[in-house]
């Protein structure tokens, strides 16, 4: 299978600080790639990297083929890429169907008149978004809160409706940014089915930070290892289980 | 032509632009007309041709009710084969025994969890072919007997079916009907079903402009006789909620006219407005309890007959400003008729809802009579009984107390008859009838309990009267050969956690808010009021607040919600003899093999 993400020799600085040094790894089309580490280890910030949030001093990054230094977060939008954040962004005073519409916002033509008045292309666009954004309600399994404002909902149900949001921008490929960080083990194992289902039946290559290695170690079809900024290790999840440098990473070494 | 696919039939040829069948998906309710309905059986029918069901074939429909398991079951029929409906969360030893026992040569599933759980026993039982209707989550699955039902439907023609439909006879064998209590399998014609629903059609004057919502899965046979069967009988409209948890929302919208549940979603709907009011401000919370209070007080004195036109305007003020929105809630606004089945719900509930103008009619019914054998008439006030017998069924009371039924609507045990030699029926309740021939049931023969004195009584009554209270899920009554009775009370999440909040009291989970002290000060205090209304010997002495709930999955309650007391026997020993021994507490290993500290409580 052919690589979809190709990030080169990216190197971030802030100031004097280096987030990511010389890093440099690919995506396959259609796996599940984990990005995982210690804290600090630069995994948002290669995240944010790869969809234009951060601009790289060095290197540069090559999605579906084409390789940049640097890409608009909203034409990373376009070109297919989608993601959801570590600290839930969701448009807290909105409900749950309000919210994942809002994914749909890039196949949204009509002017703001249109849509205020309901009239002309607003109609049908409106039908078409709001099939689309209902499925992955279905999906996800939230049909019974999707009239409920999301601050009213618990925390692992907010992850599951930012995931729909994400997902119903149709994209190529899924960044997800600790997915499963403060769920409990019930939720952790929806969590885990959905991101499978989404993976194996729809066919959407997805990049995940996650910290719970459990959940990294049964889903993941390839993991790659960062500590302070740079990469310690890159391979199948049997593999990087028996690097040394990762194991050192994690249970520390004596000096 | 009474077969449940000939009434298809007629309703296209009668009716045909008239709603069948409402389903709620994607978030909009889509609906079926009788000639809708008649073209997916027809697709349906052709589908499964391909697979040679023909007469006598048994099929099981294994899942929720979806459109589609729907129209399968009078495809089947349709082509001279038995339906087993199952439910779908039945465990995989329940399972094993309805295919095995009915020797079910195809199974439809619903979805990945049906098929997981039949895939299990996959070895044990006869079933060659496993159809699914939605085939998420199985992309991976490589059992060649595994087959879409999508698959099947776009491979076959679109042939009529009619003369299928009218070559079936009406008393060819329609369902092979699952009892949860006897453990058994019923086998039902497509006559004695029907005739069954055409009485209580006949006695609640239902028309075809009357709705009705089906949201528990036809493996209920009192479910499959209220909901489909009478909606196919009297071409109401049937309603289909979108998932299990949008049942309330969906019941809400689409307000329905005759409503059937067994009695826990009654005793739910009062529990789910306890919790709302347990968790409103102060002042919508004292005018809830005071207009609460004023209405039963003109309730009693309208079923004496002394209310006055005072009363009239009070309770007119009263429904409009708190209990008028409150049954819009629940979607309770349009009904006309609201059938109680297995079980009857206490006199304040039962009051409550008459008072609201919700009029509860009790039932009683099994799959040996079909679902149904007595109906409380409209209008009817009393708490206690479940009705007279209708037409064509007789009851009588045995020596043993047991009530016994003939019924021109019966249905045969398929292991064997359990009819004694004159047609009448044993039907594993104790009862009585009283004094204008009503029939009134105190619960199940083999759960009788007989006291160390010798006193006999049956535990369901005591453990309906404490279950009353919204605060209590459940309740289980132990004293076989003991001095006194005791109890095992399950509180209910909901309204425990909001009167938690409302009382500041602090708790982790589940577990630590049973073991609080102000919660079995709360549980105390009912069971004290229970106990006034009882005769001194079976006042609850001791009781339990256990540290979780009953699960289905394990057998603890039936599909309907009632106490399963030989699983309770299993899986709880070690409160149970703690109890018989006359301890303060018991250590119990549970099934998810943690152990749990619990108190014995005295009253």
């Amino acid at each position: 299978m052919s690589d979809i993400l190709k990030v080169e020799n990216v190197t971030l600085q802030f100031g004097g600080v280096k987030a990511i040094t010389d890093i440099s790894f690919n995506v396959k089309e259609g796996e599940i790639c984990a990005v995982i580490g210690p804290n600090g280890a630069g995994k948002s910030s290669m995240l944010n990297v790869i969809n234009g949030v951060y601009l790289p001093q060095i290197g540069t990054v090559t999605y579906d083929g084409v390789e940049r230094q640097s890409i608009n977060p909203r034409d990373a939008a376009i070109a297919g890429m989608a993601r959801t954040f570590q600290n839930i962004a969701l448009f807290q005073g909105m409900n749950v169907l309000e919210n994942i519409m809002t994914g749909r916002n890039l196949f949204m033509k009509s002017t703001w008149l249109e849509q205020g008045l309901n009239i002309g292309r607003a109609r049908e666009e409106e039908r078409v978004n709001r099939l689309a954004v209902e499925k992955v309600i279905k999906f996800l399994q939230i049909e019974s809160i999707r009239k409920t404002p999301v601050s009213k909902l618990p925390y692992g149900l907010q992850k599951r409706v930012e995931l729909g949001r994400a997902l119903v921008a149709e994209p190529k490929i899924l960044l997800l940014d600790e997915p499963m960080a403060g769920m409990n083990l019930e939720e952790k194992a929806d969590m885990s089915c959905f991101i499978l289902e989404i993976n194996k039946e729809q066919g959407i290559t997805t990049v995940m930070i996650e910290h719970d290695m459990g959940v990294v170690m049964d889903i993941s079809d390839h993991v790659v290892v960062l500590d302070y900024g740079k990469k310690i290790g890159d391979g199948s999840p049997s593999e990087v289980m028996a690097n040394q440098d990762v194991i050192d990473a994690y249970l520390g070494v004596s000096h | 032509m009474a077969t449940i696919p000939g009434l298809v039939l007629s309703h296209n040829n009668n009716h045909p632009d008239a709603v069948a069948l409402r389903y709620k998906q994607l978030g909009i309710w889509n609906s079926y007309s009788w000639s809708d309905y008649l073209a997916e059986v027809t697709s349906s029918t052709n589908a499964l041709k391909s697979l040679s069901i023909g007469k006598g074939s048994v099929v099981a429909v294994y899942g929720n009710n979806v459109p589609k398991l729907i129209f399968s079951i009078s495809a089947i029929q349709a082509l001279g084969g038995i339906v087993v409906p199952i439910h779908p969360e039945s465990t995989s030893s329940e399972l094993k025994k309805i295919l095995s026992d009915s020797k079910t040569e195809i199974l439809i599933a619903e979805d990945q969890q049906q098929v997981d759980t039949f895939l299990g026993i996959e070895s044990e039982c006869s079933v060659n072919k496993v159809i699914y209707l939605d085939g998420r989550g199985m992309a991976t699955y490589k059992n060649e007997n595994l087959n879409s039902f999508d698959d099947l439907i776009v491979k076959s023609n679109n042939a009529s079916i009619e003369n299928d439909i009218n070559s079936i006879n009406e008393n060819d064998t329609a369902f092979y009907l699952f009892d949860e209590h006897e453990d058994s399998l019923y086998k039902v014609s497509h006559a004695a079903i029907i005739n069954n629903s055409s009485k209580i059609i006949t006695l609640n004057t239902l028309t075809e402009k009357d709705s009705i919502v089906s949201y528990l899965p036809l493996s209920i046979p009192t479910n499959l006789l209220f909901t489909f069967v009478t909606s196919l009988n009297s071409g109401m409209s049937l309603n289909l909620p979108e998932s299990n948890q949008t049942i309330e929302k969906d019941i809400q919208e689409i307000g329905p006219t005759i409503l059937y549940a067994p009695s826990f979603v009654f005793k739910h709907i009062i529990t789910s407005i306890a919790y709302r009011i347990e968790s409103a401000n102060e002042a919508n919370y004292n005018r809830y309890m005071n207009h609460y209070k004023s209405l039963m007080e003109i309730y009693n004195k309208e079923v004496s007959g002394e209310s006055s036109l005072l009363d009239k305007i009070k309770k007119s003020w009263i429904m409009l400003t708190t209990f008028a929105p409150a049954k819009n809630v629940f979607g309770l606004t349009k009904i006309k008729h609201a059938f109680v089945s297995d079980g009857v719900l206490s006199k304040v509930n039962f009051d409550f809802f008459h008072a609201i103008g919700v009029e509860i009619q009790h039932s009683f019914g099994q799959a040996a009579s079909c679902g149904c054998i007595s109906v409380q008439p409209d209008h009817s006030v009393s708490s206690e009984n479940a009705g007279k017998a209708m037409t064509g069924c007789e009851i009588k009371i045995n020596d043993d107390s047991e009530v016994c039924f003939k019924t021109d609507c019966s249905a045969e045990n398929l292991a064997g008859s359990n009819n004694s030699n004159d047609g009448w029926v044993n039907s594993g309740y104790v009862g009585k009838l009283d004094d204008v021939g009503n029939i009134v049931i105190d619960g199940r023969l083999e759960d009788m309990i007989t006291l160390k004195s010798g006193k006999k009584f049956s535990p369901e009554n005591i453990e309906n009267l404490i279950s009353c209270s919204p605060f209590v899920k459940a309740a289980v009554i132990l004293g076989n050969n003991q001095d006194s009775v005791s109890a095992i009370v399950v509180i209910d999440p909901n309204s425990v956690n909001s009167w938690a909040d409302r009382k500041n009291i602090r708790y982790t989970g589940y577990t630590e808010l049973a073991s609080k002290e102000e919660v079995k000060d709360l549980v105390k205090e009912h069971i004290s009021c229970v106990n006034d209304s009882l005769e001194s010997s079976l006042k609850v002495k001791r009781f339990v607040v256990l540290h979780r709930t009953l699960v289905m999955n394990e057998g603890e309650v039936s599909k309907t919600m009632v106490v399963m007391r030989k699983k309770i026997a299993i899986n709880l020993k070690d409160v149970l003899t703690a109890i018989e021994t006359n301890k303060d507490n018991c250590k119990v290993d549970d099934i998810d093999q943690l152990s749990y500290e619990l108190d014995i409580n005295k009253i």
